[in-house]
């Protein structure tokens, strides 16, 4: 046994290869939510976009909201409008296709409205390491 | 002598690169909240990984993951501390019964243990340059349980991995709220790593673009 700490590089130890980077735009169309805690109080919008993969794919994730700061990770939530929460969550669903899911929910008492939604995801992926 | 750009490289020897002190692979079960796997290193390793649906792996995703609708409600937890790894399953709709995981890990930077090399399991190259390896610009540990700024100054967004220690217990930080109220998240712009809501964070930053 060694230290890995003690490498800069050290063959010895698996390490995963970067095998792309993207950036992808998506654009979710605004919509009308019914009072909170009634029927149509939330909405559950998906699109899929292709992003090429290996199996067992490790992505790492950055998403901006409306041109906001990027925040890391799959998945981001968000304030659409007042008083309207939302997420978004970004995976792959197949071995070269990723579905971004948003979800916006009403927490007010009343109609809620809110715009449309567009979110600058970062993906960044490597092939898992030579052991399958 | 003139500056180099790490992200001009492939791989450099004046940058560290990652190395899995660990892996584990397997499935589990729908309604499973509490499987332990022994792991047999000193630390709570910083883990990271995937779940699969099928055994190819053709569509993987991050554990630990959350997935909430008001339709549907799936949850991988993947968690570890000084002993064991710990996984959990739970999906509302109850299919599929079972998923594959592959889990991975590196040391944190606080630990400088001897570690059973990992490259055994290897069947093909354990480095090829045709692909890109990640150049660390430094690695940490930080207490952010309000938020903690960590300046980078690289001029772009960079490649950030962050992990949450919490009462013993650590897992990666896969997904960042900023608008739940006390959950981590992470925000990077490119001068800065701000963390909040994190009481212990063990963090990496790359040189490699996000």
């Amino acid at each position: 046994m060694t230290r890995p700490s003690d490498f800069i590089l050290n063959s010895d130890y698996l390490s995963i290869a970067q095998t792309g980077r993207s950036e992808h735009t998506l654009t979710f169309a605004g919509g009308t939510l019914q009072p909170g805690g009634s029927a149509g109080d939330y909405v559950v919008h998906t699109t899929d976009f292709t992003i090429a993969s290996e199996p067992g794919s490790i992505d790492r994730i950055m998403i901006s909201t409306n041109g906001g700061d990027f925040y890391i990770g799959y998945q981001t939530s968000f304030e659409a409008a007042p008083l309207a929460y939302g997420s978004l969550d970004v995976c792959r669903i197949t071995k070269n296709t990723m579905r971004a899911t948003m979800v916006v929910a009403n927490s007010s008492d009343s109609v809620n409205t809110f715009p449309s939604m567009s979110f600058r995801i970062k993906i960044t992926s490597f092939r898992p390491p030579n052991i399958f | 002598m003139s500056k180099v750009d790490p992200r001009d490289f492939l791989l450099n020897t004046d940058y560290e690169m990652d190395k899995i002190i660990l892996f584990k692979s397997g499935t589990i079960n729908a309604g499973q909240y509490d499987v332990r796997i022994q792991h047999g290193l000193s630390f709570a390793p910083l883990t990271f990984g995937v779940f699969a649906y099928t055994d190819d792996f053709s569509g993987p995703r991050p554990m630990p993951y959350q997935y909430v609708t008001p339709e549907l409600t799936i949850d991988v937890g993947l968690y570890s501390d000084p002993t064991n790894l710990y996984l959990s399953y739970h999906n509302s709709s109850g299919t599929p019964a079972t998923i594959y995981y592959r889990i991975y890990a590196f040391e944190p930077s606080d630990s400088h243990a001897s570690i059973t090399h990992t490259s055994g399991f290897a069947n093909n190259f354990i480095l090829s340059t045709d692909y890109n390896y990640c150049k660390l610009k430094e690695k940490g540990v930080v207490d952010a349980n309000t938020s903690a700024t960590i300046q980078h100054n690289l001029g772009y967004l960079p490649q950030v991995l962050v992990w949450n220690e919490l009462n013993g217990y650590t897992n990666q930080v896969c997904n960042s709220m900023p608008y739940l109220g006390g959950a981590p998240n992470v925000k990077v712009t490119e001068q800065a790593v701000i963390i909040t809501d994190i009481p212990r964070a063990h963090y990496r930053i790359y040189y490699d673009e996000a």
